[in-house]
């Protein structure tokens, strides 16, 4: 019985450590956290585009040397979808990419869009068969449109006007982007806010932020 | 030495091992796919390995899992465990010195993304010390109520800690992550 006392006292201890490493680590994130929201002086923390802006333009060359432009008056609609090779969502997310942009009524002309090494890219597209997608390596779209976690997707419509945005992991997530574009609403949330107090949308394409797809983050 | 036998220590390591290795192959299994590229953005397998030992790790995990509780199996199930946990530290290993932080680690796929980082090289070498702890045979001391007590509620409570822990692993650290292509 002594026995059996002693060890679970040893048990305990050590629990209690583990237990004061995560509420030290926990401290720490406070501290973290007091940093990033702190004002930051000439650090612009804003977005630079968002939904019902007009798409910053890009006259870009896909990996084939095709001519690929971004945003202005186009008779379809784009979207651009941001991936890279190191990506494992992105690689689910391409087949099903295709499918729903060739399920589009009007039709929809999908963009992949990467950032970094260019043979990586190469070999990702070959391996993908991405061959019939046009796809440009280019950081600077990424940074105009401040594109910070993957992958994420932008619908830009015919008059070269973002509707809607937002990391996207499934298909669900990609045809709510589709369906924010077909009913006005930013994000299901702007249409659940807009109906639940039974007013009209007052920014029918105002600031979503794709918030939709922020509790699928992973 | 003979606490270390101790037949509750012992327990509460094979308890604890399954727990966590059952909970690491069903994370894995809701998202095989995903684990798929993550397997492959380790880059130590050929390409035509790459997908069979996605498919394989999880149910290998989960006959440790059960192995680590049946008493039969206990000492192999427990060595095997240690020798998987070692391997995946080499991995680890291998492209933090690459400098490969950005990939996901993929212990426990995508219900929990853990950026590859010297802490989980340690996380897994006090798993191999519990793995150790839980190959030993249990002594012949009498196990009491207080015993059963104990196995229970600690390894209750060791599976919560390591539940935080883990996920205070999987935040950003300070200052943003450095991106890499």
């Amino acid at each position: 019985m002594l026995e059996a006392l002693a060890i679970s006292q040893a048990v305990l201890l050590l629990l209690v450590i583990g237990l004061a490493v995560a509420v030290f680590g926990l401290v720490r994130q406070i501290g973290v956290l007091h940093e990033r929201v702190a004002p930051m002086g000439a650090l612009m923390t804003d977005r630079a585009v968002s939904v019902g802006d007009a798409a910053p333009s890009f006259d870009l060359k896909d990996l084939n040397g095709q001519d690929v432009h971004i945003g202005g008056k186009r008779p379809r609609s784009q979207m651009m979808l941001f991936v890279s090779p190191s990506c494992p969502v992105c690689k689910k997310l391409l087949p099903l990419a295709k499918s729903v942009a060739r399920g589009e009524r009007g039709g929809l002309d999908l963009i992949l869009v990467g950032d970094g090494d260019i043979a990586e890219q190469k070999a990702f597209v070959e391996k993908q068969n991405l061959q019939d997608v046009p796809y440009v390596v280019a950081a600077e779209v990424g940074m105009t449109y401040q594109v910070g976690k993957l992958p994420y997707a932008i619908l830009v419509d015919d008059e070269g006007f973002i509707r809607a945005k937002g990391l996207v992991n499934s298909r669900e997530h990609l045809e709510s982007l589709l369906e924010a574009k077909e009913t006005g609403y930013g994000s299901i949330q702007d249409y659940l806010d807009a109906h639940s107090t039974g007013r009209a949308p007052a920014r029918p394409n105002g600031a979503a932020e794709g918030e939709h797809a922020g509790a699928g983050t992973q | 030495m003979s606490i270390l036998a101790d037949p509750t220590l012992t327990w509460i390591a094979r308890l604890v091992l399954a727990l966590v290795l059952g909970w690491a192959a069903v994370a894995k299994l809701r998202s095989l796919e995903e684990f798929v590229g993550v397997v492959g953005n380790y880059r130590l397998l050929p390409e035509f390995l790459v997908r069979p030992v996605a498919y394989l790790l999880p149910p290998v995990e989960l006959v440790l899992a059960v192995g680590l509780i049946v008493p039969a199996t206990q000492t192999p199930a427990a060595v095997a465990t240690a020798a998987l946990l070692v391997v995946f530290a080499l991995a680890m290993i291998v492209n933090i010195k690459r400098g490969r932080t950005q990939i996901d680690c993929g212990c426990f796929a995508s219900s929990l993304k853990q950026y590859l980082s010297w802490t989980l090289v340690a996380r897994n070498l006090v798993l191999v010390a519990l793995a150790a702890l839980a190959a030993v045979p249990a002594g012949g001391r009498m196990v009491t109520w207080l015993d059963l007590a104990t196995m229970v509620l600690a390894t209750v409570a060791i599976a919560i800690v390591y539940a935080t822990i883990s996920r205070l692993g999987s935040f950003e650290p300070a200052g943003g992550r450095r991106k890499e292509a």
